[in-house]
């Protein structure tokens, strides 16, 4: 067996309360690797890729999990597995965009050990980056993805700022959509967070995917009653049904007025580096029904302002597809 | 970049290093140090096939590590050793898992199953085995444990599948031969739904 | 002490990336001791009576000059903060920000160095060999600029030069309004490109602190305010000056 096929020398921390979790965040800082599910951990590791001290398994901390209601909505704990919330009767019945998103999510095995935090604040999926060279997001001076010869196929057409590298996670889409707040925990107390403002694009956070900071952890998910048992359409174009991440996808909620729209959320995956709000066509739909006429009329403007690479164009009338598909009647 | 974390990491580095150099037995020191500041055990037990197993374990092991090098479990097999082809899929909990991308260190308080634990004390197969069997299913018979591992999660929790939702619920398992539909035709055998 | 950061380009060669940012407080600091050491040496001095402001007064600086030197300290600052802050760690959108500024900076250098040139006498700059010797002669007055002052311009001009030029480099290494770019350094080219940007950069940033102290040190105040007002008294111009050497006209 290559050197390569087995983890590397690191410490494994299984705390079993968030106190501890945090202060082994703090104290290891970036040399410290917080672990869901592992399953966007062990890949790097086995590649030598990255080079974390510690691994904190948080698994073990009984407040991160289960899902909650709360006041306003429910509450899901950052290490509560997709497969509990793809089996959760109120997410299903209430809030089944975030259902049909996690469903989507890579394959049953994954999804069964696989959580929600872990998805959420999953790193990119460039190949070049994953590769382990030193880009860009590996605190490097340039983009491989990005060049006259470079294979940027799944990149990004929108929101590029040197780095090219795109948001993959299905259920960030389906967070933002159903304006999802974020709680992000430290030693030195608790913030909420917009989910819209938790994932960063390359401009501000070029190595990382969220404004989440070395020491800090991603606990909990709060989503507002507001779209509960709204209209929903979610869909997720990748190149196999299974494992892949996807090449554009859509999440969709919206409210309506008897026939007519009164106020949606259309957010696109997989087009750039963090869940892409298409605020143009939230506004154009506003008041029109669900129809073939109106989905043709809207469908265009999903893909206004991008710039698309040598290799992605074909994302471009996926956008509007996706668009034209959540807006038929 | 902060000055007083990385000072704090080196210092770190130098007593972890001077206690490795000054000790033999590096493996009990490091274990002493590792348990005050709230890391892993090396000895640990696991459950597998309803067997409790003492195992040296290190932090970073995967299961399918521990399985197959140190409980000598070689029916679980290693394929891409990243969580994409499903060979070394196992039931930890009666779920499945890819046992390369768990750590043995989480499953210490969960019941593993593997495919050495399906057939009865007396050599009966499990069903979904005969029915593999009887499909002519595998062909290279490398993606084999995983397919039956994740046939038996999905009958225990569906006895009467239909064909899709076993094609859904063997979707993380790949085959390279491209048995795929033989697969399924064993699983709707095994489920009593005569393919 | 390491001055640069490495990585391993496409091949896995080990290839320079850039200066070592850590050298940013090593820089800080070292300004700072500089400016403590000079501030005590200074107070333990007899101070020279403190020639007046009042009285008549001559031109050192231009309008069009001090607009310069604002300018240039204006989009200096501008390049500093956006370039340097994300560094330590305050995230923002930096990127525009800094080219625009960069931009802004490369123009009025063009503009400084052609007026320099050809309109202003550009050998009051020149450090020349009795400049080396005035530090050590009480009875030695300089002309228009002192040794110090055209010492410090010629490491700024060096070093500005320095960061303008790699800038350059790098700017056609993104994407812009008139471009795309093109990755067509190699990565160790590239990497020694970004080296340079950033040692000058540190470098400037210690001269930067040194020149602001001297600015502010009370019997050096009166440049600064040449640099707003444009005048200083015809009795810091004996005080300071050779008038042999430099001989201004009365202003108005």
């Amino acid at each position: 067996m290559a050197s390569f096929d087995v983890m590397p020398d690191v410490q494994l921390y299984q705390p079993v309360e968030l106190d501890d979790a945090l202060r082994l965040a703090e104290q290891y800082g970036d040399g410290g690797w917080v672990l869901g599910g592992g399953q966007d951990t062990y890949g790097w590791l086995k590649d030598r890729a990255k080079n974390p001290q510690a691994m904190i398994d948080l698994t073990g901390v009984e407040g991160l999990r289960g899902i909650r209601e709360t006041e306003d909505g429910i509450e899901i704990g950052a290490t509560t597995t997709l497969r509990e919330i793809i089996r959760n009767e109120r997410i299903n019945s209430d809030y089944s965009l975030l259902a049909q998103a996690a469903g989507r999510v890579a394959s049953p095995q994954i999804r069964n050990v696989g959580t929600l935090g872990g998805n959420l604040s999953q790193d990119a999926r460039c190949w070049y980056y994953r590769r382990g060279l030193a880009c860009y997001r590996a605190g490097g001076n340039l983009c491989y993805a990005d060049g006259p010869e470079a294979m940027n196929r799944e990149h990004a057409v929108l929101g590029a700022s040197r780095c090219v590298a795109v948001s993959p996670s299905d259920t960030a889409t389906a967070m933002v959509a159903l304006e999802a707040t974020m709680i992000v925990a430290s030693t030195t107390g608790q913030r909420s967070v917009a989910a819209e403002d938790f994932f960063a694009g390359p401009d501000t956070h070029i190595t990382q995917m969220t404004t989440l900071e070395p020491g800090e952890i991603l606990t909990a998910v709060r989503i507002p009653s507001k779209w509960a048992g709204k209209r929903f359409y979610f869909e997720k174009v990748a190149d196999r049904d299974v494992w892949d991440f996807a090449l554009v996808s859509i999440a969709v909620a919206m409210s309506m007025d008897g026939d007519s729209i009164a106020e949606s959320r259309f957010v696109c995956g997989g087009v750039a580096c963090k869940p892409h709000r298409l605020r143009n066509v939230e506004s154009a739909v506003r008041g029109k029904s669900l129809s073939d006429e109106n989905a043709d009329a809207v469908a265009p403007l999903a893909s206004a302002g991008t710039k698309p690479l040598n290799y992605n164009h074909f994302k471009l009338p996926l956008m509007e597809n996706l668009v034209r598909r959540a807006m038929r009647g | 970049m902060n000055p007083q974390l990385s000072r704090r990491r080196f210092i770190k580095a130098v007593i972890a290093s001077s206690v490795a150099a000054a000790s033999n037995s590096g493996f009990h020191s490091a274990l002493a140090q590792d348990r005050s500041r709230g890391a892993v055990e090396r000895l640990i037990s696991i459950n597998v096939n309803g067997q409790t197993r003492r195992v040296d374990v290190a932090p970073q092991e995967t299961l399918a590590h521990t399985l197959r090098y140190k409980l000598s479990l070689t029916g679980t097999k290693i394929g891409c050793n990243r969580g994409e082809c499903g060979a070394c899929t196992v039931l930890i909990d009666g779920i499945t898992n890819y046992s390369c991308s768990t750590l043995t260190h989480s499953v210490r308080t969960r019941a593993v199953k593997t495919v050495e634990g399906l057939q009865a004390s007396d050599g009966t197969l499990h069903p979904v085995q005969q029915a593999f069997i009887d499909e002519l299913s595998p062909q290279c018979g490398f993606c084999t444990p995983g397919q039956v591992m994740s046939a038996v999660a999905l009958l225990s929790e569906n006895p009467t599948p239909t064909r899709e939702e076993a094609r859904q619920a063997m979707s993380g398992n790949l085959c390279r031969c491209g048995a795929y539909d033989h697969y399924l035709n064993g699983v709707m055998r095994a489920s009593g739904q005569n393919s | 002490m390491e001055f640069a950061t490495y990585k391993n380009d496409v091949w896995g060669r080990e290839v320079i990336r850039g200066v070592s940012w850590d050298l940013l407080w090593l820089v800080v600091v070292a300004a700072f001791i500089a400016i403590a050491l000079h501030a005590i040496y200074a107070a333990t001095q007899k101070r020279a009576a403190k020639p007046s402001s009042e009285g008549a007064r001559v031109t050192r600086h231009d309008t069009i000059d001090r607009l310069f030197h604002w300018v240039m300290a204006a989009s200096v600052f501008a390049l500093l903060i956006t370039g340097v802050l994300p560094i330590v760690g305050i995230e923002f959108a930096w990127l525009e920000l800094h080219w625009i500024a960069g931009i802004a900076l490369t123009v009025i250098v063009l503009f400084h160095i052609v007026r320099a040139v050809f309109v202003q006498d550009a050998s009051e700059m020149v450090i020349t060999g009795s400049d080396l010797k005035e530090p050590f002669d009480d009875a030695k007055k300089p002309g228009k600029y002192s040794a110090a002052q055209k010492g410090m311009h010629a490491a700024v001009t060096i070093l500005t030069l320095l960061v303008i030029a790699s800038g350059i480099v790098m700017f056609a290494m993104i994407d812009t309004p008139w471009w795309e770019r093109t990755n067509s350094l190699s990565e160790s080219t590239l990497g020694l490109v970004f080296f340079v940007h950033g040692i000058s950069t540190l470098a400037l940033i210690g001269l930067i602190c040194l020149h602001i102290y001297f600015a502010l040190r009370p019997e050096k105040l009166f440049y600064t305010r040449s640099m707003i007002k444009g005048w200083i008294s015809r009795d810091e111009l004996d005080a300071n000056h050779d008038p042999q050497r430099w001989s201004p006209d009365e202003s108005s």
